[in-house]
């Protein structure tokens, strides 16, 4: 991976919704990169903003949103400053797929699979698939058989509840690639699905991704897929990107306490289940310093007044903490 | 096949349905089997008053009239103002409410309280009012009912995208890049299509009501052409003696409203399987 040339960069992201108490900071300042035909898994508890911050890569948000701060760029340019027009025709679908939660309400419920997934071609496929719907049905046909869907023919003309929910979420892989985009954000896309679908839906959205050099930003809550499918993880809590590195630090490498608490959670690692004590806070009620301070059992006195910077350990590796900058700032003078 | 089947099992829903469709049949064939065709416009002061009986099975009005053939002839006019209204009310009313529904915002809210402004004044006051204003006629009456009645519409339509909106399938579609007419138009609309057509198939009966009440007070179609509104009030003097005059456009007039809120109420039932009764 060039680190100087990122297929897509997120950097000081902010973004604040309105609410009846004035504007509530959602987003704070989060830092991404994903490099072409990389694996990102944005990974943390519910109600982080991972959602959010997916949605808002898109240019899909809410009303009463408001971006504070920061960019996003993608191939170069500076998504924040696209209008909703350019977004919709040049962006979504034809450079960024993307593969919602539910594949059980996916699909528009009253017509036929084929005839939503041609329509979404007809708008964004690119040149080299060619503009006759033939065309772009002969690469649906393609892509179905490569999903695994038995008689893409017949599927094709069939309606969404005559499927089930994993072979949904195929063809909804299927349509998210189907224009040949350069990211694919998959929000948490087998939640809603039984385990041993959920490993079959992403070693096929890897095989897919690894094959067309496509890169893919995984949202989930469950670190042992990140642990699996991914190139390199970036931790959220509560609107800001805590931690970030590659996969081979995944095991032991991790520094920042709520990533430390999250691998506890896995219950092939600790035995017995175990959680974090307390909640999110909510959008409203942010601490001042570090957001995770109330939680966190390695708490400093600075953590409540002043919010950590993000401090690069090596090259692919990087934190928000008083903590962890703290002993490197006791250890500087020491190798000095 | 299916829907058939679910209608013949709801046995209110199927005398609704043939109460219209019987309503539509004698729209078409009427004019060709009324027994008296030129009491339509022509007086017969002769024959006035006269009960029931084998030669006028509904007596005469105060003109002389066969009050069958007028009856008759009348459902003609009742159901084109009914479907006239219901049309001009969804023609406005549903794109606006989807529109308002799907973007919401200060246009949202613009919308609903226009329709809030017109909601306040009492329907059939505005219609009076506009009917006044307008040349009294069919026109002026359909006219008038459409402008009280889309804000009915409007707002049921605004509710319904409102939550269809939500679906994780709208979502979809906008992070793939389809415009927002064509996923108002093409995919949000025919998911509430079955609310809409409820909606309407009540709401012609409540038409049909609201123009009898203009006709009555003398604001609907203009005289001598059959009204089952201006039927009733015409009967006012002769009352209670000539009780015919009175009884039978009143009877059409309930039976239509009837029919239509029978027929609403059960394609609610077999549209949406949440509310079907359990039998």
């Amino acid at each position: 991976m060039s680190a100087s040339d990122p297929l897509l960069r997120v950097a000081q992201f902010a973004l604040a919704f309105r609410t009846e108490t004035g504007l509530a900071t959602v987003l704070d300042g989060v830092d991404l990169e994903v490099a072409r035909g990389e694996i990102l898994g944005l990974v943390g508890e519910s109600g982080c903003g991972k959602s959010t911050l997916v949605r808002a890569i898109l240019g899909l948000m809410p009303a009463g949103a408001r971006v504070l701060g920061g960019r996003i760029e993608f191939g170069g340019q500076n998504l924040l400053d696209l209008d909703e027009a350019v977004l919709s025709r040049d962006i979504r679908a034809g450079r960024i797929g993307f593969i919602p939660q539910d594949p059980f309400q996916s699909f528009n419920p009253l017509f036929r699979v084929g005839s939503q997934m041609l329509e979404i071609m007809r708008w964004h496929a690119p040149p080299e698939i060619g503009r006759s719907r033939s065309a772009h049905r002969a690469r649906l046909l393609e892509l179905m058989e490569r999903v695994r869907i038995p008689a893409p023919d017949t599927a094709l003309k069939r309606f969404p509840h005559e499927f089930s929910g994993g072979q949904l979420q195929r063809l909804m892989i299927a349509a998210a690639i189907a224009c040949k985009p350069d990211l694919v954000l998959a929000d948490e896309p087998t939640s809603a699905l039984d385990v041993t679908t959920q490993q079959q839906i992403l070693a096929l959205l890897e095989e897919l991704a690894r094959e067309m050099n496509t890169a893919v930003i995984l949202v989930t809550h469950d670190l042992g897929l990140v642990a699996q499918y991914c190139d390199r993880v970036s931790v959220m809590y509560a609107g800001q990107t805590v931690e970030s590195f590659s996969h081979k630090r995944m095991l032991e490498g991790v520094r920042h306490p709520y990533t430390r608490l999250l691998l506890d959670c896995h219950p092939d690692r600790a035995g017995a289940l175990r959680g974090i004590p307390g909640i999110v806070p909510g959008i409203a009620r942010m601490p001042p310093g570090c957001r995770f301070g109330p939680r966190c059992p390695a708490v400093l006195p600075i953590c409540s007044t002043q919010r950590p910077k993000a401090e690069m350990l090596e090259a692919d590796h990087s934190v928000q903490c008083w903590a962890v900058s703290g002993s490197i700032a006791a250890r500087v003078p020491a190798d000095a | 096949m299916h829907i058939l089947r679910l209608f013949a099992r709801d046995r209110a829903a199927l005398i609704g349905l043939v109460i219209i469709l019987f309503a539509i049949l004698l729209t078409i064939i009427g004019p060709f089997i009324v027994p008296y065709p030129d009491d339509a416009f022509e007086a017969n002061i002769l024959s006035r008053l006269e009960p029931p009986s084998w030669d006028h099975w509904f007596g005469t009005d105060d003109f002389g009239r066969d009050i069958l053939t007028r009856v008759i002839l009348g459902t003609g006019n009742a159901l084109g103002v009914a479907v006239g209204v219901a049309a001009a009310a969804m023609f406005v009313g549903v794109p606006l409410g989807l529109l308002a529904g799907y973007h919401g915002g200060r246009f949202g809210e613009a919308v609903m309280r226009v329709t809030d402004v017109f909601l306040a004044v009492p329907s059939l006051i505005l219609a009076i009012a506009l009917a006044q204003l307008l040349h009294a006629g069919i026109g002026g009456a359909i006219l008038a009912l459409s402008l009280t009645y889309w804000p009915h519409f409007c707002r049921n339509v605004y509710s319904e995208t409102r939550s269809a909106k939500t679906a994780t399938f709208v979502e979809a579609l906008e992070s793939m890049g389809a415009g927002s007419t064509r996923i108002v138009f093409m995919h949000i609309l025919p998911n509430i299509a079955s609310p809409i057509i409820v909606r309407v198939t009540v709401g012609l009966g409540y038409i049909i009501m609201t123009a009898a009440v203009l006709g009555f007070l003398g604001i609907g179609v203009p005289p001598p052409t059959p009204d089952w509104g201006a039927a009733i009030a015409n009967s006012r003097q002769h009352l209670p003696e000539a009780w015919w005059l009175v009884s039978f456009p009143g009877l059409a007039i309930f039976l239509a409203v009837l029919g239509f809120n029978l027929l609403g109420d059960g394609l609610r039932d077999i549209i949406d399987p949440r509310l079907r009764r359990a039998r």
